[in-house]
């Protein structure tokens, strides 16, 4: 059913008109993909009446503006949002390693011998307010856990965002899950 | 001095296996545990904490290139997530004996796995069940694909969160065969989509460890901080080396840390 539309967009595409704006039903449900004359390859993805990125991002915002003015709004708002995801990630990570290497320098610096254990979260702030380098060290192993777990929960807000509720589902069950292994794991 | 012996580790394991894209989970197991002498729940804690952190370094990259698939991610993690779960209660409630002994079968199980490769021939095919595309990196050729046997898929990845949690490894191992042969998902995609699964699959045992006093910080955090250099390193070596060669040598260091781990399993 996609397919003869998607050669159709294509061709669009190609002679350099613009893709139309999805109006009734059954276009909304067509898969179409967006592509430029430049640089021929799908750029972005309409699917259910969303657009889906799916190339690489700084090209994005260049060729996107190819496309309607609705259809532009929708996709950068999902750039923005998988963008959030991106720097959520690369944020979590270095966060987490520069607290490592903050506890492990305070550690080298006071000459005391690195902890084999790590004290429960409380105690882990509470560590880090005087400066304890045991504070440090369990809190940049607790930023990385939780890393992956806000990008989860990021993902949730994401989807209630694009209105698809049963990605929301699917993801808060995941969230879900985690928590009960919090709890499951404390007894 | 453990500091620096278990940074020293993580550099060498993390090296290969950014390079064959496999966590370095399998390798440093045996060699924090087998080799160092440290008891193997102290070694799977440093081990999930690593995997974590070449999950989210690796998941970033995946995620700007836009080569996993993220939707189907988040409908497999429901699956990996739960399977981390109870794998994580088990590792808590068993005897580091058995633990040993599961994980040198495990360790057998991958040195098969990585036999001269049966994968990455599959034709990616639209089948209208979670359709998307990408670019691929080498011939800048737009593909397009959709995925078959969702629920082999479901099954796989309860088994790989399952094992990952048990064992404190990633579980790519288990799953890419499956997305990519099974699933019918292009190779690429299959290791980008599996691999940002692995980091909340992780997350979902690391909160059990953590609580458990199985997290070492003198452990943990060296060789995480080493894993994540080794990447670094592996990634830019990576073009350099031939891999298959690589990979012989690896499946043989599996056999010998396999047969260790069983040694480990009946003594003490």
């Amino acid at each position: 059913m996609s397919k003869g539309m998607d050669s159709k967009l294509a061709d669009e595409a190609k002679s350099g008109e613009e893709p139309e704006v999805l109006e009734n039903q059954e276009e909304a449900e067509a898969i179409k993909n967006i592509e430029t004359e430049e640089r021929p390859g799908i750029v972005a993805q309409i699917s259910h009446g969303r657009v889906h990125v799916v190339r690489d991002l700084n090209d994005l915002v260049t060729k996107i503006f190819t496309a309607p003015v609705e259809l532009q709004e929708q996709a950068l708002r999902q750039r923005a949002l998988e963008h959030v995801v991106h720097r959520l990630l690369m944020v979590g990570l270095v966060t987490s390693a520069a607290l490592m290497l903050t506890g492990l320098g305070l550690d080298l610096f006071l000459h005391r011998d690195v902890p084999t254990a790590v004290p429960d979260v409380r105690e882990v702030f509470r560590r880090v307010a005087v400066l304890r380098p045991s504070g440090f060290l369990a809190l940049g192993l607790l930023a990385l856990i939780a890393t992956p777990i806000l990008r989860v929960a990021t993902s949730v807000v994401i989807f209630i965002f694009e209105r698809d509720w049963r990605y929301t589902f699917i993801t808060f069950l995941v969230l879900m899950i985690v928590v009960t292994s919090v709890i499951l794991g404390s007894g | 001095m453990t500091i620096l012996w278990t940074f020293i580790i993580g550099l060498l394991v993390g090296a290969p296996g950014s390079m064959l894209g496999i966590g370095g989970g399998v390798l440093l197991i045996p060699l924090l545990s087998g080799v160092m002498g440290l008891p193997i729940k102290t070694a799977i804690g440093a081990s999930i904490i690593s995997v974590i952190a070449t999950s989210t370094a690796a998941g970033a990259v995946y995620v700007g290139r836009g080569l996993s698939h993220s939707r189907l991610a988040m409908v497999l993690e429901v699956a990996t997530t739960l399977g981390a779960m109870t794998g994580g209660i088990t590792a808590v409630l068993i005897s580091p004996q058995a633990l040993s002994g599961i994980f040198a079968l495990v360790l057998l199980y991958v040195a098969i796995a990585m036999r001269p490769i049966p994968l990455g021939k599959v034709e990616a095919t639209p089948t209208k069940l979670l359709e998307t595309s990408y670019v691929d990196p080498l011939s800048g050729q737009p593909v397009r694909y959709g995925v078959r046997n969702l629920p082999s898929g479901l099954g796989a990845s309860f088994l790989a969160g399952n094992i990952s949690g048990l064992l404190g490894i990633g579980g790519g191992v288990v799953k890419v065969p499956v997305m990519n042969l099974i699933m019918g998902m292009p190779l690429r995609a299959a290791i980008a989509t599996s691999n940002f699964m692995i980091g909340i699959t992780a997350a979902t045992s690391a909160v059990i460890y953590y609580q458990h006093g199985y997290i070492d910080p003198s452990v943990a955090i060296p060789t995480a901080l080493g894993v994540l250099a080794g990447a670094q390193a592996g990634s830019r070596l990576g073009g350099r080396l031939r891999s298959n060669s690589l990979k012989q040598i690896f499946r043989g260091l599996l056999v010998v840390f396999a047969i260790l781990m069983l040694y480990k399993a009946v003594t003490r």
